[in-house]
């Protein structure tokens, strides 16, 4: 019998080359060891939460197994009103200057807005943060080509929440560049000024699929 | 099942080519796709356009509306509108070997009654005046025939689209 029971007993199993006739044990099994042979699916690398801290750090992203990351945002608050929700990332060491972004906002009780920045200090994903406790940010992130030494790091958002003016309801999506070609091993969610609460933040890799 | 994002098919090149396509993509299986075209590397400057494919091979005729947002972090955001066009125009912006993204979720493809319709966003890079900048883009888009659509085009007018891949993803 084979380690994880499947017929033959004998071939050796791994991503992308699987051999024999599975059980459901087999296939469960094989997944949770990463040697089944499923492609596309959504991987999820740690979720974290934080309360009055200011940041969260996400630093083992796997970003030599995934070229798209996955970043979702449950509940961002901060606690000095009206600061923006921010991403940084770090080459080794989380990094403060450099980025490039292009974002439109729009508020339900106000006017939409282009907002965009080609020398920030992080990679803005939402603005008009409130600190009360409706005042909440909720939203996804996908990031491309962290891993790829030779690549510029890009992102893509769409975030929806309730903003510093008495919770009012505003959205923004865009996009967001570091560009430098260099191996990027973190992503640190915080803001400007202040510190941040969140009740969970999920980073997810994309298996490979070429 | 829980909700899964499952791998179809996909396409790459690694010499400049005009031209990449995913076919017999789409199925009776999934109402929701969702599509990467990766861009690693350009020979020159270019946008790409989107087509799909049907029975006759890629449909190039005038059946593509879209409305977009498009986003570059120097200079004012614009707006990209067409009717009966013959692609979606300028889904994906590079230059350079830097890299770039855009990511498409198509809906009803497969449903011969149904327009298929579509929308994305992306991001991506090229020069300005010397000046390395940001391109981002949301847009919405259907093409105008209710008919099956089996498989999808990344085209150019030109030959520059030089290592690229094209992935088409099932949304369970």
């Amino acid at each position: 019998m084979s380690e994880f029971g499947y017929i033959p007993e004998a071939p050796e199993q791994s991503f992308g080359n699987n051999k024999g006739i599975f059980k459901p044990k087999d296939i469960y099994d094989l997944t949770r060891a990463d040697k089944y042979t499923n492609y596309g699916q959504l991987e999820l690398i740690e979720t974290k939460t934080g309360s009055g801290v200011s940041a969260i750090d996400f630093t083992a992203i796997k970003e030599t197994e995934y070229n798209v990351h996955l970043l979702t945002i449950n509940d961002f608050n901060v606690t000095t009103d009206g600061q923006p929700t921010g991403i940084r990332l770090s080459n080794g060491s989380f990094i403060s200057s450099g980025y490039q972004w292009a974002n439109q906002t729009g508020r339900a009780g106000g006017s939409f807005a282009e907002n965009r920045s080609t020398s920030s200090t992080y990679l803005e994903i939402g603005r008009l943060n409130g600190n009360t406790t409706n005042e909440k940010l909720n939203g996804y992130v996908y990031f491309y080509n962290l891993g790829d030494s030779s690549k510029y790091s890009f992102l893509t958002h769409q975030t929806t929440y309730t903003n510093e003016f008495s919770a009012e309801y505003m959205m923004s999506f865009g996009s967001g560049v570091r560009p430098t070609a260099d191996t990027v091993s973190g992503i640190r969610l915080t803001s400007t000024s202040g510190n941040i609460t969140v009740t969970s933040a999920s980073l997810y890799g994309i298996k490979e699929y070429s | 099942m829980a909700t899964e994002l499952q791998f179809i098919k996909s396409a790459t090149c690694t010499s400049a080519t005009s031209s990449l396509q995913v076919t017999d993509c789409f199925s009776a299986e999934y109402d929701v796709y969702k599509v990467i075209l990766q861009v690693d590397s350009v020979t020159a400057e270019a946008g790409t356009n989107i087509r799909l494919i049907d029975s006759g091979g890629v449909d190039s005729t005038a059946n593509y509306d879209n409305a977009s947002l498009y986003m570059k972090s120097t200079t004012s955001f614009s707006e990209l509108q067409g009717t009966g066009e013959t692609s979606w125009e300028y889904a994906m912006y590079n230059e350079g070997s830097v890299g770039g993204f855009f990511v498409m979720y198509v809906y009803n493809p497969f449903d011969s009654s149904s327009f298929t319709f579509a929308q994305s966003q992306l991001a991506s890079h090229y020069i300005a005046s010397s000046t390395s900048t940001l391109i981002g883009r949301k847009g919405i888009f259907v093409h105008k025939v209710a008919e099956q659509i089996t498989g999808i085009e990344a085209t150019q007018s030109s030959s520059r689209l030089e290592n690229a891949t094209l992935v088409v993803y099932g949304v369970k």
